[in-house]
This record gives C-alpha cells, structure tokens and sequence, in this order.
C-alpha cells in the first residue's frame, strides 16, 4: 500500500526513537474502524448532507455523528439521518455514515418512532397469481400509487402476482430493530421464493430484498415506453441511484417517451435526497418536510421519478403515473 | 449568569440549546491537536450553550445578551479552521453562523449574495448548475463556510488566478460584538477606507460577518494543464515566476517528497491551468517558456485528489500528530525559506515525515505550505516545539507567519512581530468594539 521509496525516505530521515515507534504502529495502519476514522475527518462531504442541510447545525453533520457514536452519546442525533449515502458518494474512504450508525440504534427514540410509523402505514393487501411478484411495499399505497401501477402492468400484458405479505422491514432495519427486521424480511423471502422475481416501485424495498437474497428489480424493468412529450426534470431517488445504479434507464425511458429531460443540480448519482428516505420522517417530521421543501425548489420543470417517497415528497409524478395518464 | 443569558436569548425567539450532543459538536475547531483528545473521549473544551440564529437581527441580540452579562461567546461557521480559534475554553455560548444559508445570484452583474452560513461547496455546485463559477476553493471547500472564508482569510487553490477571498469580496453585514449592525452598499468600488477589510482574518474578534456579496464568473469553457518536472527548487520557482506573465489560473510546486507521493517521481514538480479565453495560446507560450521537462498527467492526478484528507484518519489513531504550516515570502527568499523550514522541522525528534508545496502565487512571491508528521513520544511538546521552530525559522528567513490558515491562538505570540505596529492599533480596536471582551476571547491577541 505505502510506496517502498517513501518507505525507505522515512527510514533515512527518521530517529532511532521514533523507528521503534513506527515499527510498533505500522501493523495497524488501515485498521481503525470506520466510525474512528470518520469522526477524525473534517466533514468532507457536509455539502452533501441533506440533513445536515436542512438542520443547520453541525450535530446532526456526517462526522459529528460518529463523533457521537464514538463516544457513546446515542439519543438523538444519530438517528438523524437518512439512508441516502450521499456522503458515501462524495467519501474518499467510501464510508456511509447511515450504515454505521445503524448498530448504535435501537434505543427509545427507535421504539417510538417505529411505533408512529406503524400506525401511520395502511396497506390494503390482496392475492392473485402470476410469474414474478409484485410487491408495492407500504409507500406505494401512501401515494396512491398501487392502484395506477396495478392497471399500468395489466395494460403491458406483465404476468405478475399479489400476495399479503405488507413490508419488507426497511423502518426496523434502519432504526436498529433487528430482530424485528429479520422477521419480517424471512415472511417476503419466504413468498417470493415461489416466484421468478420480484418488481417493486420502491427502491428501498428492492434494496433491501437484494441485500437480503431476494431477487428483485425496480419497477421501471418492466415498463416499456409509450409517446407522450414535453418538458420534464427527473430526480434521481437516491436509493434507485446510488445503491441499485439505476441512473440512465430511466432518462432512457422518457426521452422513448419523447420527454425532454432536464437535471437539476444534483442528479445522477449526486442525487439529493428527497426528505422521506427512511424512518427520518417517524424521527424529525419537520426537518424531512424541509429537506423536501428545499429540494423542490432546485427544479426548473414539473418533476418526475420513479419512487413513491420521492414522488410525495416533492409532488411531483411518479413514471408510472405519466403512463397511466394515456394508456 | 449563562443560564439567565440562555433564558433570555430563547425568550427573545432564538434557537438556543444546551442539549449535551450539541455541545459536544462545538467542542473544538479542527486543530489537529485536537483529534488524540477525542480519541481519548476527551473533550478539547465544552461550551455551556449552542445559539442558531437565522437572521443579521438574531445575532445580534444573541451578542446584546451576551455583552449584558459578559458571558463569552465563539463563533462557529463549519468548524474546519485549524488554528485552535473558536475552541469554547470558556464554556459561554457557541454561536452558529449556519443557520443563515441564503444564497442569490446576480447574473447581470455577476455577483453572489449568500448568509455567512452557507457551506462552500453547495454555493458552488449551485452556482456551477447556473454556468458561474466562484472560483474560491480552499481544500476545506466542503466543509467551511462563507463567514468562515472572510474570518480567517481564506485563500483557495485558484487564487493565483483569481485572488484570495478578500479580492472576491464586494461588500459585507457584520454584527459588532455589542450587537450593532454594520451594513455597506454594494459597489464595485467605494468611498473612503475600506473598513470591511477590518473583518477579513479578524477571526471573530472584532464581529460576526452575517452575510457577504462576492464576485462571480462564468464556468471557464476551456481549462488545460500544463506539468514539468525539475531536480531541484530554484529552476521550479523560477519558471513559475515567468509563468505568472501568462496569468495561470492555478499554479502549484511540488518537491520530491510530495512528488512521490502524489505522481510515484522523485523529481520535484510543477503543475498549471491555464483557463478561459485565449487559454491554449498561453499554454503553447507556457511550454516554451519552462526549463524543466514537460510531462504528461500529473496536473489531472492532483486535481483528482485534491480534496482527499483521508492520510489524517489513518494515520492519528496509531498515535500520529500531522499539521501543515503556510507562510508567504518574496521571490528572493523563496529557496531559503524552503530549505531551512523543512530542515527546522526534520529536526525535531519524533518527526516522520516533513515535505512542502508552493501554493499560491503572486506577482512578488509564493506561498510554501509545509507538511510534517511525527509519532513522537509526546504529543503535545512535539507539536510546541516543531511549530516554534518552524515558525522563527520562517521569520529568520524572510517567511511571514500565515498565508492563509490565521492566527488562532496557535500562533498570537508571533504576531506582533509580524505585524509591528498595527499591533497595537489591533489591540486599541478590539477593546473599542468589545469592551467586555466577549467575543472569541484568547483568540489572536
Ligand atoms: C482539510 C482542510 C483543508 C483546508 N484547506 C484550506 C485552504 O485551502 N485554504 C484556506 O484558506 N483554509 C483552509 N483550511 C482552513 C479552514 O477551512 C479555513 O480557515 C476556513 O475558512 C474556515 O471556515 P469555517 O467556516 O470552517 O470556519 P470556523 O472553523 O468555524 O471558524 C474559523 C474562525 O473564523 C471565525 N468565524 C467563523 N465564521 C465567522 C463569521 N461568520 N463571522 C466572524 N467570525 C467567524 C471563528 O470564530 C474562527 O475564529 C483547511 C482546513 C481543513 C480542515
Ligand atoms: S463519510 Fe467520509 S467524507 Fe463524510 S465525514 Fe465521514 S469520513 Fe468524512
Ligand atoms: S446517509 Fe445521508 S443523511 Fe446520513 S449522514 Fe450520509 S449524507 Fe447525511
């Protein structure tokens, strides 16, 4: 890793003292820990922190978080984060705040916000056969998006099946609940195994079914275009950008659909987050309005994407809605 | 007193907290002194309260409460500065800048209004989206800010092309320290001394800058880069003053050392970018001016890493202190102050490494910035002792304190022989404006 003529400078400049120091720590070089080494970093990537952003205070900021967790201070401000790894994006050690917090979590802010979560998500579940498995995932049916998506499929003549299974676990994930999570991951593992794969307009949901063994792709896999035109800005879900690398297809697909596709700043895989990523709205709900609020305002043209957080968030059009609109 | 002064700040509608994370992200600048603390679970100092107000008029009554009880107050804009200035010894309150964030552009007259808050490379990703560019960018562009930049007058890596914050600067809001307001119209030139300059590297001793209109220009269409190498110092600094006829947008020298690291060559190395109009026919006349060898990449390999800090998080928990230490000095001592600088700090026992670049460029000199690391047997007297020596070393040998980092406390014992006698006049200036000493106290006098 270390260039041997630096190797061999730094054994002609250096003292006989500090030699045997170095031979001591050299072996440990590259071992720290990932929090340790963030907390030791000036914020390299606060300019891309949507939190941060919209908090405005250097406590719910990359590396002041895992100072936090690094020194045990668990309540509050790392549960401020949203998964959007916008600081992994932009970290020259390739470190995401938002998956090493996660182990400090569980605490009493978890329990409470899952359970605002769980009374806030109504799924309406129902069963029919097919060949691969559509599963919504619960912010589908928050933005009014299952019933559009379900006619969208059917006029695509996609072969695809419901079943009753309503989560995929992503809020217990995030918030340190494993357990709970692992339980609810095995329920969706053990339906789709009875498919060839599964369709989801959530991006998170995908994620986490990949990450999890399932196979599973973004909705936008299976749509094909259908002419419509005009102006549109797409926003990339940070989810669908970053940790499916799901970037071009959808610009392909408009633009098949005679869009003209214009980027806000921040697009592509510096993508900004929309506000509603995660469990940050069961955590801060006025704070995830003001990361969506400040996102809306970096668009020029009526906004589309293509996740159902996003689509709420910024209210703006879901693809599948575009579609649903002329066919 | 600081729970009476916390009351009264909340009831007057400022955000105030005395919440234990959000003194614990106030804590400390980012003097690297700072790090082996933390990693102890040490906190480097502990402010009794955070205050994040939104608006020239908050903070402004955030100081007037302070002032009525004389409780101190630290300023804080991204906490990257690395001269141990806004670290709260005190306790008192932390005051954040970030919460004022607002950003307009001007495009007719190219010019930017933005809070002091506002982090740098957001202002510059949106100005980019808009075709402009502010061209300001310090190797802290992601993590400081617009009031930080003014604090500490800041300079970044195109200076050489575009100046240093204090030229990009139009017009400035400041609060002074009692809580008056100062606000100048913005032209391009004014009337009469220019007594914004007062705040430029005042580090928050004589008021808290609120919000800053500066230049800006259009994204350049044509950047193109030039590297040579060299066997020693003096040919490198010799070309790079002929190549400051040819107005290179950003200029840097690199010795052997840092040429290895960064380009795996031992020679030293310098690299340029020539941009905007008329840019090739100056690159062409660049290539003919140059003693040294032109070679190919190693300006696109600097530029990919430029903003790549991540030695500092391998190397501190094994037991490693780093700093780096800028100094400015003419032409004429520009060998010399290399030379003896380096030698000062390889010197010193417990240093591991200790190599230089030059990184800003004038019509009359340069700016070295020195980097060492040691994994001594105590940290802090290492420190002491290579700062010291480095330092007077520099003053011998025609060097000035700082380019660009400040004063801080780090470095206050030197500055009044560095500035002689407007020392006084400083000193004269901060008791008039803070009478009750409230504001960033024990920082650079
Ligand atoms: C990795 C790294 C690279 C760096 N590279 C550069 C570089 O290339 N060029 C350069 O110039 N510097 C550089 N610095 C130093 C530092 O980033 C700059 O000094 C920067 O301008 C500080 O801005 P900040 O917002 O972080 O200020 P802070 O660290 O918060 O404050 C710095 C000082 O300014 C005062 N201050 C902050 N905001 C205000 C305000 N609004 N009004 C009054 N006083 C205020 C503080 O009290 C303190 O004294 C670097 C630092 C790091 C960690
Ligand atoms: S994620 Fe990377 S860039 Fe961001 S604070 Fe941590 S170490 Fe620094
Ligand atoms: S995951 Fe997103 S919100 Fe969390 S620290 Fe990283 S950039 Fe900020």
């Amino acid at each position: 890793m270390i260039n041997p003529k630096v190797i061999s400078r730094i054994l002609a400049n250096t003292d006989l003292k500090t030699k045997m120091r170095l031979a001591k720590v050299v072996p440990k070089l590259g071992k720290a820990d990932e929090v340790t080494r963030c907390m030791l970093c000036p914020n390299m990537c606060l300019h891309v922190c949507p939190v941060f952003d919209a908090e405005r205070r250097l406590t719910v900021s990359p590396s002041v978080k895992a100072r936090l967790a690094y020194l045990g201070e668990t309540d509050d401000a790392i549960y401020h984060c949203l998964p959007c790894d916008a600081c992994k994006n932009a970290c020259p050690m390739d470190i995401s705040v938002n998956d090493n917090l996660r182990a400090f979590r569980g605490g009493e802010l978890a329990l409470k916000a899952i359970e605002k979560f769980e009374k806030s998500i109504k799924v309406q579940t129902e069963e029919r056969e097919g060949r691969i498995l559509y599963f919504p995932g619960c912010r589908t049916f928050e933005s009014d998006l299952f019933d559009t998506t379900v006619e969208v499929l059917e006029k695509l003549g996609v072969d695809f099946a419901l079943t009753n299974v309503d989560c995929c676990g992503m809020p217990y994930y995030e918030l340190g609940l494993i357990d709970k999570f692992k339980e609810k991951i095995a329920k969706l593992r053990q339906a789709a195994s009875r498919y060839e794969g599964v369709i989801s307009n959530c991006p998170h949901c995908v994620h986490v079914m990949r990450e999890n063994g399932i196979k599973a792709a973004h909705i936008l896999a299976v749509l094909k275009p259908v002419k419509i035109g005009g102006d549109v800005s797409y926003h990339d879900p940070c989810i669908l950008a970053r940790k499916l690398d799901v970037v071009k297809e959808p610009r392909k697909l408009l633009a098949e659909m005679g869009f003209e596709v214009h980027e806000p700043v921040f697009s592509g895989k510096d993508t900004h987050c929309c506000g509603y990523g995660g469990v940050y709205r069961y955590v801060a709900p006025d704070m995830a309005e003001k990361v969506a609020e400040r996102r809306r305002k970096h668009f020029d043209y009526e906004i589309v994407t293509a996740c159902p957080s996003c689509k709420m968030a910024l209210k703006g059009k879901d693809i599948i809605e575009l579609m649903a609109d002329v066919l | 007193m600081i729970e009476k002064a916390v009351e009264e700040i909340k009831s007057a509608g400022v955000e105030i907290s005395t919440n234990m994370e959000d003194r614990i992200a106030y804590c400390k600048d980012y003097n690297p002194l700072h790090l082996p603390k933390l990693l102890k679970k040490e906190f480097p100092a502990l402010p009794h309260a955070a205050a994040f107000p939104k608006t020239t008029e908050e903070v402004s009554k955030v100081l007037q409460v302070a002032n009525a009880y004389g409780v101190p107050v630290y300023v804080f804009g991204g906490g990257s500065g690395v001269i141990d200035a806004a670290t709260p010894y005190e306790g008192g309150i932390a005051v954040s800048t970030l919460g004022l964030d607002f950003v307009e552009i001007d495009e007719e007259n190219m010019l930017v209004r933005a809070g002091a808050g506002v982090v740098g490379g957001r202002l510059e990703k949106i100005l980019n989206h808009r075709g402009f560019t502010l061209r300001h960018s310090p190797q802290s562009l992601y993590c400081s800010t617009v009031g930080g930049w003014v604090a500490t007058a800041a300079s970044g890596q195109f200076s050489t092309g575009y100046g240093n914050i204090e030229n990009l600067l139009i017009s400035l809001t400041a609060v002074l320290p009692d809580g008056e307001v100062v606000v100048e119209r913005a032209t391009p030139r004014r009337a009469g001394p220019d007594l914004k300059r007062i705040f430029v590297g005042s580090e928050g001793l004589l008021g808290v800058v609120t919000e800053a209109v500066m230049k800006i220009f259009p994204l350049p269409e044509e950047f193109l880069t030039l590297s040579v190498e060299y066997e020693g110092i003096g040919d490198a600094v010799r070309d790079a003053k002929a190549l400051m006829q040819l107005k290179p947008a950003l200029m840097r020298i690199f010795d052997d050392e840092e040429s290895l690291r960064y380009f795996d060559s031992e020679s030293f190395t310098l690299i340029a970018v020539f941009e905007g109009k008329g840019a090739s026919a100056r690159l062409e006349e660049a290539k003919k001016v140059v003693s040294g060898e032109v070679v190919d990449g190693r300006a696109e390999k600097w530029l990919e890493k430029r903003f790549d800090v991540s030695d500092i998080s391998r190397i501190v928990p094994l037991g490693f202190i780093f700093d780096t230490i800028e100094v400015a000095c003419f032409w004429r001592d520009a060998e010399k102050v290399y030379t003896e600088v380096l030698k000062a700090i390889r010197g010193v026992e417990g240093t591991v490494t200790a190599s230089a670049h030059a990184s800003h460029f004038y019509e009359s000199g340069l700016c070295f910035y020195f980097t060492f690391a040691g994994l001594p047997a105590d940290i802090e007297s290492y420190y002491e002792e290579v700062w010291r020596k480095a330092v007077e070393t520099s003053l011998r040998n025609g060097g000035n304190l700082t380019h660009h980092h400040g004063v801080g406390r780090l470095r206050k014992r030197w500055l009044s022989a560095e500035i002689g006698g407007y020392y006084p006049l400083l000193r004269d200036l901060k008791s008039i404006l803070d009478r009750r000493n409230i504001l960033n106290r024990g920082v650079m006098l």
